[in-house]
């Protein structure tokens, strides 16, 4: 009978899991070819450069301002340059707004 | 006392920014790995309490393990980390003829090399996962463990999930006949271990940890199934954090010839706790 409850907990972790896996990281959709490309090629940057180091942080869950003044502060830290560094921040701040 | 004050900030690494680091848990492993270059140092003390009750043949046990822990971020979500245990085991044996115990200590060490390759990221996308191996030895066993890493990170909470799956190969001391021999067992422990943390905010939070341990014999097949849990506390603050896990032995689910009773105290103890710091440079 006891068995039930590893099962049982199991199931509920799995099922926790399952329903958490719905939430990521947008992937970009746009009609327009260069701004499709350019958003793809900022999150790609994203993940690269910053998942390396800590969680990623989803897009809304910082300002505007607040993701200048971060990618700011990382950029030196993670070696990113200029254009990585815009190329992450158009594709952060174009988020999908809820 | 500016200076000191300064100093102080320093080594407490109080910042606002998180580094390499993102352990938040004391048993169940995460899918991150630490960037091309960082290094990070953690220290790990475990106190098992109450090797005694059912079964036991202790009247008295505890351990105190250390661990010195070097993690190094190799690039290309790789990260290996090199480190030396030492276990502290002080006990006595219960003896119906005696009318005291007195009392032992047992020192054992090894050192063990791990490494992990990260596969897929809990944020970016659907599930993280990763693989882990790590070896072992020891003054009187080798191991060799894998792991298989999940988690999920859903805004300010975190699921993990380890499975894990171990070679160990003890030396132990056995009367065969009228000569006595010194034999290597093949134990192969089997554990899950599930996770959640619920995040304050960046720099704290508190979960709870589940650990089922299995264990599996040459001599008595499937022994026992035990269960552990207990809440974790996370503290992040820049370059340092500590985590603090209590991991009481909740119910063997799995009972046998060789582990008959609710719980097993031959083996595991009542209670488990455990402090990591570390810090990332």
């Amino acid at each position: 009978m006891k068995p039930n409850l590893l099962f049982i907990s199991l199931f509920v972790f799995a099922t926790c899991m399952i329903m958490s896996c719905n939430e990521t990281l947008y992937v970009p959709v746009s009609s327009d070819k260069t701004e499709q490309t350019k958003l793809l090629d900022g999150r790609k940057l994203y993940v690269q450069k910053c998942s390396n180091c800590h969680n990623l942080y989803l897009p809304e869950r910082l300002s505007d301002e607040n993701w200048n003044r971060k990618l700011d502060t990382m950029q030196v830290r993670a070696k990113i340059n200029n254009a990585e560094r815009d190329l992450i921040y158009h594709y952060i701040i174009s988020h999908p707004k809820k | 006392m500016k200076r000191s004050l300064i100093i102080a900030l320093f080594i407490l690494g109080i910042s606002i920014e998180t580094y390499a680091q993102d352990r938040v848990f004391a048993r169940t492993y995460q899918s991150n790995v630490i960037s091309k270059g960082s290094f990070d140092f953690e220290y790990w003390t475990t106190l098992r309490t109450g090797k005694v009750g059912f079964g036991s043949p202790f009247a008295f046990g505890r351990h105190l393990d250390s661990r010195y822990e070097m993690e190094f971020g190799l690039g290309k979500n790789i990260q290996t980390a090199f480190y030396f245990n030492t276990y502290n085991f002080k006990y006595a044996m219960l003896d119906s003829s005696a009318s005291s115990f007195p009392t032992q200590t047992q020192i054992e060490t090894s050192f063990s090399n791990e490494w992990k390759f990260k596969l897929s990221d809990p944020v970016a996308n659907k599930i993280g996962s990763a693989l882990y191996l790590e070896v072992t030895a020891g003054s009187d066993e080798y191991e060799l463990e894998g792991k298989f890493i999940l988690d999920k990170r859903y805004n300010n909470d975190l699921f993990a999930l380890n499975i894990v799956g171990g070679l160990e190969l003890e030396t132990v001391v056995k009367r065969q006949g009228n000569s006595i021999n010194r034999l290597n067992e093949l134990f192969t422990p089997i554990e899950i271990n599930y996770a959640y943390m619920h995040f304050f905010n960046s720099y704290s939070g508190i979960g709870l940890e589940v650990t089922n341990r299995n264990l599996l014999s040459e001599d008595n097949g499937w022994e026992h199934s035990v269960l552990f849990g207990g809440p974790t506390f996370f503290i992040n603050q820049g370059r340092f954090f500590v985590v603090l896990n209590a991991l009481p032995q909740l119910v063997n689910l799995h009972k046998t010839d060789v582990a008959p009773g609710n719980r097993v105290l031959d083996i595991y103890e009542d209670f488990d706790f455990r402090l990591i710091t570390g810090y990332s440079f």
